[in-house]
């Protein structure tokens, strides 16, 4: 396992933004605990958080972009925001008598940074590690993007990430991963447990990569991958070339009409090859569909197994507290009446004749109280408490019968669809095969066909598209072997992944349970056509996508997720910024939303929240805190426009006004 | 609720209660029925490429190992049904199966029960709990079943990376019949988990 360290949050200052007109020299020291922003629209929220992270790594939105070719050239850069963030947010009414600036103290494993920016223009202009300058020439970061390798040494910019890779085991384009996608969780509310590749990058799988081994075996994956991203997108081009000369080729056809354009096998082998394609990709996508419905079977069997158990439990116990309940019958009921009993409720059948029965089934989960075969009333005791115990384990066990039922039609459901699918890609296969076949005569015809044939004319586009053809190939091939590298490297990570399940696990029980009041655990699996990943487990059901929750469920799952990550490789303090975290949550969550945060400020950390104040509740519960964990506010009130302060509704600016004394005063406390 | 494989798994059970007489145990237990059976599953895909004739049984793993719910269902039918007999806390096969398992599932449970007679319950039981597949499940909070068939299950590549040093002690493979290979193998194995 890797040891890193993550910036630890010392000090902001900011000069001459006049996004804040009444903070001109704005400085505020970050605490270990809860940093509120708070404030309403317009003020600078999200603006002040984005500050905080362009302070520490520039302006950067990804630490890597590829595959972008030219002739076949892959150009490889990170991907910046746009240049007039920060310049488009001041306000040119306001006079000033500097450049607009910020300035973050930060310390890497107990080495103290101090690094300048400008917020007008994108660049560095001064840095000092352990009150010692840094000296290097000053750069635009576009400009700087934009230099070759080995021009940029003398850069600011350049030792800077050199300092960085230095005191925090982590190269700088890892260091903008980490704060992008996981210290931070911004207002487009991404999620990174479910993140799984569908969507521009796959999260999870680079964050454990990067955590559990060696930089330099995380380097040599991240280089396999790109390599086959790229050769896969080159082998694309080529099938989109392939299709633009064929179209061309369709046209000449259309106006030949003397031409029996149909018996020609240069124009069959593209037809057929093109059908091929289409026929392999038809079968790949259902061959997805069917693993992934595979892998929610086996989930379904896996259920119903464990709640069978939880059935055969509270079967004893039932059958326990009905000996005590009948017990004045007991000497005339047959000794195997239980047994019988069991078989109904077990295998739904009659137990005399054992054929399904599904209304004696149902009678008998229903009804104790008669006997299941003439319905003759038993004697019960009229004692309460034995009453009452005996009910709620029966409505207990009718609740597990009624989940295990659910799960039986899921699986019968996804039987039927999967034998419709194998069905499917059975007869598919079998057309492929005819595919293959039939090009492979054409293609003997065609070598074997005299050059004085009557497509003369259109050979050279026969030739360029064999061509391109073999070229597609090669690279398919190529990408295919890069890729297969990729994942071999990371079947090594993976066996370290799974050593550390449980006890990751746990920690993210503490943090999920916290919030929805249920059994939360972590499963680390294959699930979908994806790679093996994290999933989590919440009440016993797995929830393999994101919208099985709700908005704010998913959010705080994530939170917890993300806190797990930083608790279990912790090892300095660090920051979590998270905006609007209220946002979406109902009165019922707020309390338990709160303690989240406060389970993660029990080791040293920053935490930095915005609010609009939209329900000041959940702002009041963190305040409230009973673990003493630090408050402090980020005055954006006091400091914002004074026409935008005096736009905004007195109700916010009471309940402002509210929060700030009551942090002041736990101050105070403290 | 699917009655062929019900009565697939009531053969099965009948067969292990009555046949675990042979190495000398009168009544057995419902878990051990569970281990006989994932143990015959997972071994089967071991020697065999084919389809697994086992393929009914699902399993989870739990506490106290291997489980799947088919079996305790076909437990409650055969004592409902006077098949078997249940005393204290163990089965007794009273009565015969009324069906009779094909020959292949009946040498398989046959060897795997030699097996188990040969080396002793907890040994093989043993093998079994901390088998990679099993313990695998168990590191990653697994919420699928246990896949004893997947060309990808860790027990089998374990298996199949003595199997090639234990070929190499044998002359031939092409004399012996499957259940005989598994026997051998497994001697092969325990004298090489005991030597070592």
């Amino acid at each position: 396992m890797r040891k890193i360290y993550l910036p630890e949050l010392i000090n902001l200052k900011i000069n001459n933004f006049t996004l804040y007109p009444n903070g001109m020299n704005f400085s505020y020291d970050f605490i270990k605990g809860v940093n509120l922003v708070l404030g309403g629209n317009g003020m600078g929220k999200t603006t002040f958080v984005n500050i905080i992270k362009y302070s520490i790594i520039g302006h950067y939105k990804k630490q890597f972009n590829h595959t972008r070719t030219y002739k076949d050239r892959s150009i490889e850069k990170r991907i910046l925001y746009p240049m007039d963030y920060f310049l488009n947010r001041m306000d040119d009414t306001v006079l000033t008598d500097g450049d607009p600036t910020v300035e973050i103290t930060f310390a890497l494993n107990g080495t103290i940074f101090t690094v300048t920016r400008r917020l007008d223009v994108i660049q560095i202009i001064n840095i000092t590690v352990d009150k010692k300058i840094i000296n290097g020439l000053i750069i635009s970061q576009s400009k700087f993007e934009e230099l070759q390798e080995e021009r940029k040494t003398e850069y600011l910019q350049f030792k800077y990430e050199q300092l960085i890779e230095k005191y925090s085991g982590l190269n700088f384009d890892d260091l903008i991963f980490f704060v992008n996608e996981v210290l931070f969780f911004g207002e487009n509310h991404n999620t990174i447990l479910w993140n799984d590749g569908e969507k521009p990058d796959n999260v999870q799988n680079e964050l454990f990569n990067k955590y559990f081994n060696s930089p330099e075996l995380d380097r040599e994956r991240q280089e396999s991958q790109r390599q086959a991203k790229y050769y896969d997108s080159i082998s694309r081009h080529r099938s989109e070339d392939i299709r633009a000369i064929k179209k061309v080729l369709d046209r000449v056809e259309k106006n030949k009409i003397t031409s029996n354009s149909k018996d020609d096998p240069f124009k069959q082998i593209i037809v057929c090859k093109d059908e091929l394609e289409k026929t392999e990709f038809k079968i790949k996508s259902l061959k997805e569909i069917t693993l992934n419905n595979s892998s929610k079977a086996s989930i379904s069997q896996n259920r119903i197994n464990t709640l069978s158990i939880k059935v055969s439990d509270l079967e004893q116990e039932i059958n326990k507290a009905e000996a005590k309940l009948k017990s004045k019958i007991w000497e005339k009921l047959h000794p195997d009446y239980d047994l019988f009993i069991e078989n109904i409720k077990n295998n739904h059948l009659c137990p005399m004749c054992n054929t399904e029965d599904t209304k004696l089934y149902e009678r008998v989960i229903n009804d104790s109280v008669h006997c299941f075969s003439c319905g003759s009333l038993f004697d019960k005791t009229e004692d309460e408490l034995l009453n009452s115990n005996h009910k709620n384990l029966v409505d207990n066990y009718k609740s597990i019968s009624n989940q295990i039922q659910e799960q039986q039609k899921s699986l019968k459901l996804i039987d039927i669809e999967n034998d419709s699918h194998d069905k499917e890609i059975r007869t598919l296969e079998s057309k492929k095969r005819s595919l293959i076949q039939k090009i492979r005569t054409l293609e003997l015809q065609v070598s074997n066909k005299n050059e004085n044939n009557n497509n003369k004319d259109l050979q050279a586009f026969y030739e360029e598209i064999k061509g391109l053809e073999s070229d597609k190939l090669k690279y398919q091939e190529l990408s295919r072997l890069a890729l297969n590298k990729a994942e071999s490297i990371s079947r090594e990570i993976e066996q370290q992944i799974i050593s550390n399940t449980s006890k990751f696990s746990a920690l993210f029980s503490e943090y999920a349970e916290n919030f929805l009041g249920v059994k939360c655990s972590l499963t680390f699996d294959k699930l979908t056509s994806g790679n093996r990943r994290f999933y989590p487990v919440i009440d016993g059901k797995t929830r393999i996508y994101e919208e099985e929750l709700s908005e704010s469920q998913r959010f705080f799952i994530d939170h917890s997720f993300r806190m797990s990550i930083l608790s279990f490789f912790y090892s300095t303090p660090t920051f979590y910024i998270v905006e609007t975290p209220d946002s979406s949550l109902d009165i019922s969550y707020e309390e338990n939303a709160a303690n989240v945060f406060i389970r993660f400020l029990q080791s040293p950390n920053s935490l930095i929240i915005t609010s609009n104040l939209n329900n000041s509740s959940f702002v009041n519960h963190i305040i409230d805190n009973k673990k003493d964990v630090s408050v402090s506010l980020v005055r954006l009130l006091d400091i914002a426009k004074k026409s935008t302060i005096q736009n905004t509704n007195t109700t916010l600016i009471e309940m402002y006004n509210s929060i700030k004394h009551k942090v002041s005063e736990k101050k105070d406390e403290q | 609720m699917n009655n062929k494989f019900l009565y697939d798994a009531n053969s099965d059970i009948l067969f292990i209660a009555h046949n675990v007489k042979h190495i000398g145990w009168v009544t057995i237990k419902e878990q051990s029925i569970q281990r006989i059976i994932y143990l015959s599953k997972v071994l089967y895909s071991f020697t065999h490429d084919d389809e697994n004739i086992f393929d009914y049984y699902h399993f989870s793993k739990t506490l106290h190992g291997p489980y799947a719910v088919i079996i305790r269902d076909s437990i409650s039918f055969l004592k409902s049904n006077k098949f078997l007999n249940f005393i204290e806390g163990s089965i007794e096969a009273v009565k015969d199966s009324p069906i009779t398992l094909d020959s292949t599932k009946s040498g398989w449970l046959q060897a795997i029960i030699l097996i188990l007679g040969k080396y002793g319950e907890n040994r093989i039981f043993g093998f079994t709990i901390n088998d990679p597949l099993y313990k695998e499940a168990v590191d990653t909070n697994s919420q699928k079943e246990l896949d004893a068939s997947s060309p990808e299950n860790t027990t089998i590549q374990v298996l199949n990376d003595f199997k090639i040093a234990f070929e190499e002690t044998l002359n031939t493979t092409a004399q012996i019949s499957k259940e005989e290979y598994l026997d051998l193998y497994f001697e092969y194995v325990f004298s090489q988990i005991i030597s070592n």
